[in-house]
């Protein structure tokens, strides 16, 4: 297989050219977004370009100086962890539950369960709802409806069915209550399902945006990072722009890209361990037939 | 089956005996943490999956802003006639969500069944794993930064491939790949093609895979080249896949998604850019009708469902067996 036919060339050559065209193209535009940040602003050469000319992190500096940027991040980051952890407490709680064929009327809690993933009520029910609830104009509207995800409720109690009963049965005859089986026994060793689910999570609440577009976009302290970028995507009115180049010689433009590429670190932080728990996740539905 | 049934009947009889159900009510409060540890769930399912329904009655009626769901007056199916007849918006609506979800899904899967064809071909393991990687790079950002990207290349005032080939002299003007009406689906469905390649590979990469190495020593021996190789035997083995991708996704034909459509859809293009998902925020939050909406909601579900019927029958009665 190691042999280099000679006829197998020009296939061989083109291949990899296309290959590498496809990873230039998937990761050029993030490069490109990275590169015009740190560059100086009124050095940025206009149309592409490969390396930041005279790397300056003035954009940054003012990006970072601004109130609704470091707002925008503090929320984002209280609705990763927040919405992550309660999502694990009440989804793990459930899953472990229903896992549990001696519980009285399992059968109508599991369809009730599953069933809901096909019920979509729509857009505007929901917003009522949430209306009703008193949930608009809070932080509360990123949690709750993210806390009992019937997806991740299947993916751990699968997870939790193939762990060895015995642990648990010995834990039963002691004396312990389901509750401290849970928590003490059963969590601890789910931590590869857990971790994987609360990684999507994560990502699926930094990523967020449209539900602040719905519900919080009276209250500007409550806007996550990425709904900041989109104001400032949407929003090019160039005197608000204007009144925020006068502090540094630093055009619209670069902050976009500064505040763009704040909002894309993390989840190149986690995108190994994201691509991993992906592949297996996929795999795990698709292998079953 | 009888038995089952017959079992049942006499199970919830006996439950009005005292003694069979005093034993039951002491199985409960013997697992009442468990009940306890399934409690927010419920209520948070409840709440925010089945409780919505009830809006629907909106639909049927003529909601007044202020007053009670309830009382509002009976307009029977007035809000559906609207859409399909009254208002020239169906025809448009429904036309550009067809085009750019069909579209994006087919050749969305057909580019990653390519994609995967000649990923197998590569020799190097490293240069595999590499473009594999890479290709989820888009699959984890927002909708938000996609649009940031695509926006630093194609924007009209800087975009950086739009000043590029204005330097070389190929086009005279900026390409407004963001707001021409013409360009709307071609721009999504590229988008969609360039976002979902790493997803949808992945299990094709992974089928590709699961192909027993015999039968391409078979080939060999009986004289096949490289493409006789894949069209012989890795195209067919990735039909059947192919097939069920592209079934199981006709139930979400519809659905287009407010996140990526809310960025994208803007006053120059929305003629040939609005879907279903964004006409019903765009009646319900911006122009308050908030029972058309809800009405139109409706016939995007139901819409939905009936095509999924269809096309399981379809499957069932050319295969025989179908998806449920």
């Amino acid at each position: 297989m190691k042999r280099i036919n000679r006829k197998d060339l020009p296939f061989t050559l083109i291949n990899t050219v296309i290959m590498l065209v496809i990873m230039v193209v998937m990761i050029y535009p993030f490069w490109y977004v990275l590169v015009y940040s740190v560059s100086e602003s009124s050095y940025v050469p206009g149309g592409l370009f490969l390396f930041p000319e005279n790397i300056s992190f003035d954009a940054f500096i003012v990006c970072l100086s601004n109130d609704d940027v470091v707002n925008g991040l503090y929320i984002s980051v209280a609705r990763a962890v927040v919405g992550s952890a309660t999502m694990v407490v009440v989804s793990g709680m459930a899953a472990y539950a229903i896992s549990k064929e001696r519980l009285c009327g399992i059968k109508f809690f599991r369809k009730y369960i599953l069933f809901s993933m096909y019920v979509v009520a729509g857009l505007i029910p929901t917003y009522f709802v949430m209306k009703s609830l008193n949930l608009t104009n809070s932080f509360g509207v990123y949690i709750f409806p993210a806390m009992a995800n019937v997806f991740n409720i299947i993916l751990i109690r699968a997870y939790m069915e193939s762990l060895p009963q015995t642990i648990e049965e010995s834990a039963y005859i002691d004396g312990a209550n389901d509750f401290q089986i849970f928590w003490k026994i059963v969590l601890p060793l789910c931590k590869p399902v857990i971790a994987a689910v609360v990684l999507y999570s994560a990502v699926s609440q930094w990523n967020s945006y449209i539900d602040t577009q719905l519900y919080n976009y009276r209250n500007p302290k409550l806007y996550p990072l990425q709904y900041v970028l989109y104001n400032y995507m949407a929003a090019y009115t160039p005197s608000k722009e204007s009144a925020m180049t006068k502090v540094a010689a630093v055009t619209p433009q670069s902050i976009k890209m500064a505040v763009t590429v704040i909002a894309i670190i993390p989840i190149l932080i986690v995108y190994p361990m994201l691509q991993r728990y992906f592949i297996s996740g996929l795999l795990v539905g698709a292998v079953k037939d | 089956m009888q038995e089952q049934q017959e079992q049942d009947v006499l199970v919830s009889i006996s439950i009005f005996r005292k003694a069979d159900r005093a034993k039951i009510l002491r199985k409960i409060y013997n697992q009442r943490y468990l009940y306890i540890m399934l409690l927010p769930a419920m209520i948070c399912i409840s709440v925010f999956s089945y409780l919505p329904i009830f809006g629907w009655v909106m639909a049927v009626t003529d909601y007044q802003v202020g007053k009670s769901m309830w009382k509002a007056p009976f307009v029977g199916l007035k809000h559906f006639k609207e859409f399909f007849l009254d208002s020239g918006d169906a025809i448009g609506v429904i036309r550009n969500t067809l085009v750019m979800n069909v579209s994006s899904l087919v050749l969305g899967l057909f580019f990653a069944l390519v994609f995967a064809i000649l990923l197998k071909e590569v020799k190097s393991k490293y240069l595999q794993k590499s473009v594999q990687s890479l290709t989820f790079l888009p699959y984890f950002m927002s909708w938000v930064i996609l649009y940031a990207v695509v926006y630093s290349l194609f924007s009209v005032s800087s975009g950086a491939i739009n000043e590029t080939l204005m330097a070389l002299n190929i086009i005279s003007e900026p390409i407004n790949l963001l707001g021409d009406p013409k360009l709307s689906w071609a721009l999504i469905i590229g988008v969609n093609i360039w976002n979902s390649l790493g997803y949808n590979s992945v299990i094709f990469i992974s089928s590709i895979a699961g192909i027993p190495n015999e039968e391409y020593e078979a080939a060999v021996i009986d004289g096949a080249g490289r493409w006789a190789k894949i069209r012989y035997i890795t195209i067919p083995h990735m039909i059947p896949t192919l097939m069920v991708l592209l079934i199981m996704n006709t139930g979400w034909l519809l659905n287009s998604g407010l996140d990526q459509f809310f960025i994208f859809t803007n006053t120059l293009n929305i003629e040939t850019m609005e879907v279903f998902d964004y006409y019903i925020y765009r009646y319900g939050m911006k122009l308050f009708d908030y029972s058309y909406a809800t009405a139109v909601s409706m016939i995007k579900t139901g819409v939905s469902i009936v095509l999924l019927i269809i096309v399981n029958k379809v499957v069932k009665k050319n295969s025989g067996r179908g998806l449920f």
